[in-house]
């Protein structure tokens, strides 16, 4: 899965976790500029984006997933890793 | 389901006013997490509309939760109750508490906190829909017994929750989750997540989460039970093929290696005493269904079947007649017969009803079958009206008209008949000497007056074979006959009654007229006892009813009154003298 693709399949995710964010609003969007993204909200996303991408986030990386940036990044390092 | 469709689900539906908002009250000791969230969804898909609005209670208070509820009730509860629940030791998030020397003290204050949980919940089912969920974990390892061996403390406490489950159902309209389907679901051995459980609270996997709501959802907004079943009766209701086999012939017991049957008529019978109408859609000959179901070894009791249906047209036509008759809809009625071409048919006649194929010789299928039926027709609560409602309906029975398409449903079978000219095989001879339906005359053949016969010069040997893209029908019928002047003699035939009502008989009489070239063929007819359908195909043909005798058949009459034939014939070049093994 190339980044384009991570990115775009992970602002779907984003869009059913936190239904009130717009689109443009995902690529930007972190704990501290989303209202409903809590630690429960953290749980949630992890969920959705583990079932949908098929990994697994340790409690390390969950700690660092704190934007869409962030996701995005830890998902394409878990990708190149399963490549290599 | 995944966390992904669940969200997308809750989405989609948007958000609704105060009105049109389902509120279900959510009660576990742990966090609710995703076991909230496939709840509303679930919920959510079985509500044609309004959002669903999940309040779930505190962290490890089910007491509290419980108290809090029953201030002020939502129109619907679930309540998921795990061993930890009933003793923190139970669980893995507390520590110092598995000890040899406490065991019994654990039994003991799960009794007691059991205890504690009846009034409130029997309140609470009292003032909304309330559905319960028992343990679905596994007890942690803290009992000294070794793997296998079942502990004595172990059976106490399953049996304190048996006996709760028991006390809470006698106590009011309570709705438990059944362990075993639950257990179909979800696989025991993966739904404990101990990372979830140790970080977050939340000790299942997602999988079982899901299958969790599932189940909860479906007892808070179960679907509709199913009314009716029309069955076939032919390697459905009984084993065999009453009009071949005869009265004596059809089976369904353990000595024949047909008690499946007998399961089936069994389900078929207690859905029946629980006010399911059970009617009968069957190719077959109304008399001599209606001596086999006087049969004493009958389980299924013979009076409750109704309407039964035994002829020989299109079971789409049985089944339009049958639903006006119960006046009810297509969409709460199941189909079973044993016949791919039969099911389909249907099922185009009627997009809405269930058809399912019963699995003619496969125990194991008609196991699930069966068991598939109670599922689809289960109630919890039987009335005095549902055990009467067949009885009202023999009495108000008045049929309605709708127009079946048989042109188009035959235009999609994809058929295909094979004409296989003057080779003789055993499976001819059986075939003729064992139909009954549609048979030319009754007359019966040895091995060798068949022989003498087709050994004769200008003889005609026709066997026919049929396939469809619902499944092969084999070897369906044998013609045999002789070439007169410019006439086809016709001395015997059959066709199998499997493969009525797909114009094979038409496709017969049209290759005879074009491989010989003759103008007429005359059949030697005999009127029987039994062959009601051959005699229907010659009225139809030659415009008359038949008289015993030669019945004479013009190519003009024919292709007047021939419908359309739509399977694909081929026909193989004739041999003289050839015998199959």
């Amino acid at each position: 899965m190339n980044p384009s693709e991570i990115r775009t399949q992970l602002e779907e995710c984003f869009s059913v976790v936190f239904a009130d964010l717009t689109a443009e609003e995902i690529p930007t969007a972190s704990m501290e500029t989303v209202e409903a993204w809590d630690s429960l909200g953290t749980l949630t996303l992890v969920g959705v984006v583990e079932q949908t991408f098929g990994v697994s986030a340790e409690i390390d990386d969950i700690a660092e997933l704190v934007s869409f940036e962030k996701i995005a990044a830890w998902l394409q390092a878990v990708a190149s890793r399963q490549a290599a | 389901m995944q966390l992904f469709e669940a969200l997308k689900i809750i989405r989609d539906r948007g958000k609704a006013d105060d009105e049109s908002t389902h509120r279900v009250d959510l009660v576990c000791g742990c966090t609710p997490l995703h076991l909230r969230t496939f709840l509303a969804a679930e919920l959510t898909s079985r509500y044609d509309a309004g959002a669903v609005d999940v309040r779930s209670g505190l962290f490890g208070d089910i007491p509290g939760s419980l108290q809090q509820v029953l201030a002020e009730p939502s129109e619907s509860a679930v309540v998921v109750l795990e061993w930890s629940d009933l003793d923190p030791r139970l669980g893995y998030r507390s520590s110092g508490g598995w000890r040899p020397d406490r065991i019994a003290d654990v039994v003991e204050s799960a009794g007691v906190r059991l205890a504690q949980f009846r009034q409130p919940l029997s309140e609470l089912a009292e003032k909304t829909t309330l559905a319960v969920c028992l343990p679905t974990l596994d007890l942690p390892p803290m009992f000294p017994s070794p793997s296998g061996l079942c502990d004595q403390a172990v059976l106490k406490l399953r049996s304190l929750v048996a006996d709760f489950a028991v006390s809470l159902v006698e106590s009011g309209p309570v709705r438990i989750l059944d362990e075993r389907q639950l257990d179909r679901d979800s696989n025991p051995a993966t739904r404990f997540n101990p990372v979830s459980e140790l970080r977050s609270g939340f000790p299942y996997s997602m999988d079982h989460a899901s299958a969790l709501a599932s189940g909860l959802a479906s007892l808070l907004r179960p679907k509709p039970a199913m009314k009716g079943i029309i069955t076939d009766l032919d390697n459905t209701f009984w084993a065999g093929i009453l009009g071949e086999d005869g009265l004596d012939g059809i089976s369904w017991d353990l000595d024949h290696k047909t008690h499946q049957h007998a399961i089936y008529q069994e389900q078929l019978a207690a859905l029946s005493r629980l006010g399911v109408l059970v009617g009968v859609a069957s190719k077959n000959d109304t008399e001599l269904v209606e001596q086999a179901i006087q049969r004493s070894d009958l389980v299924f009791p013979h009076g409750n079947l109704f309407p039964i249906e035994a002829n020989w047209g299109p079971k789409s036509e049985s089944v339009r007649r049958i639903l006006s008759a119960w006046n009810i809809g297509a969409d709460s009625v199941v189909f079973i017969d044993d016949s791919p071409i039969e099911l389909a048919e249907v099922q185009e006649a009627f997009p809405e009803i269930e058809c399912r194929q019963f699995p003619t010789g496969d125990e194991a299928g008609v196991v699930s079958l069966v068991d598939e039926l109670r599922s689809l027709f289960g109630r919890a609560d039987v009335s005095d009206e549902d055990r009467l409602r067949m009885q009202s309906l023999r009495a108000a029975s008045d049929l309605a008209d709708v127009e079946i398409d048989t042109d188009a449903f035959l235009a999609k079978a994809e058929a295909e008949i094979t004409l296989q000219w003057n080779v003789f095989d055993e499976r001819s001879l059986q075939l003729l000497n064992k139909t009954n339906q549609f048979n030319l005359n009754g007359c019966r053949l040895d091995e060798a007056d068949w022989r003498k016969r087709a050994d004769q010069p200008q003889s005609i040997l026709l066997g026919v074979s049929y396939t469809d893209k619902f499944s092969p029908l084999g070897k369906i019928s044998v013609l045999l006959g002789r070439v007169e002047g410019k006439a086809v003699v016709v001395d015997s035939w059959v066709l199998s009654c499997r493969a009525f009502s797909r114009r094979i008989e038409h496709a017969v009489v049209r290759a005879l007229f074009e491989h010989t070239g003759c103008e007429q063929v005359i059949c030697r007819f005999t009127a029987t006892d039994r062959n009601g359908p051959l005699q229907t195909t010659l009225h139809e043909l030659t415009g008359e009813p038949p008289a015993s005798g030669a019945v004479t058949l013009s190519h003009f009459t024919f292709q007047s009154n021939c419908p359309t034939i739509f399977a694909e014939v081929i026909s193989h070049e004739p041999q003289r003298n050839s015998h199959a093994a």
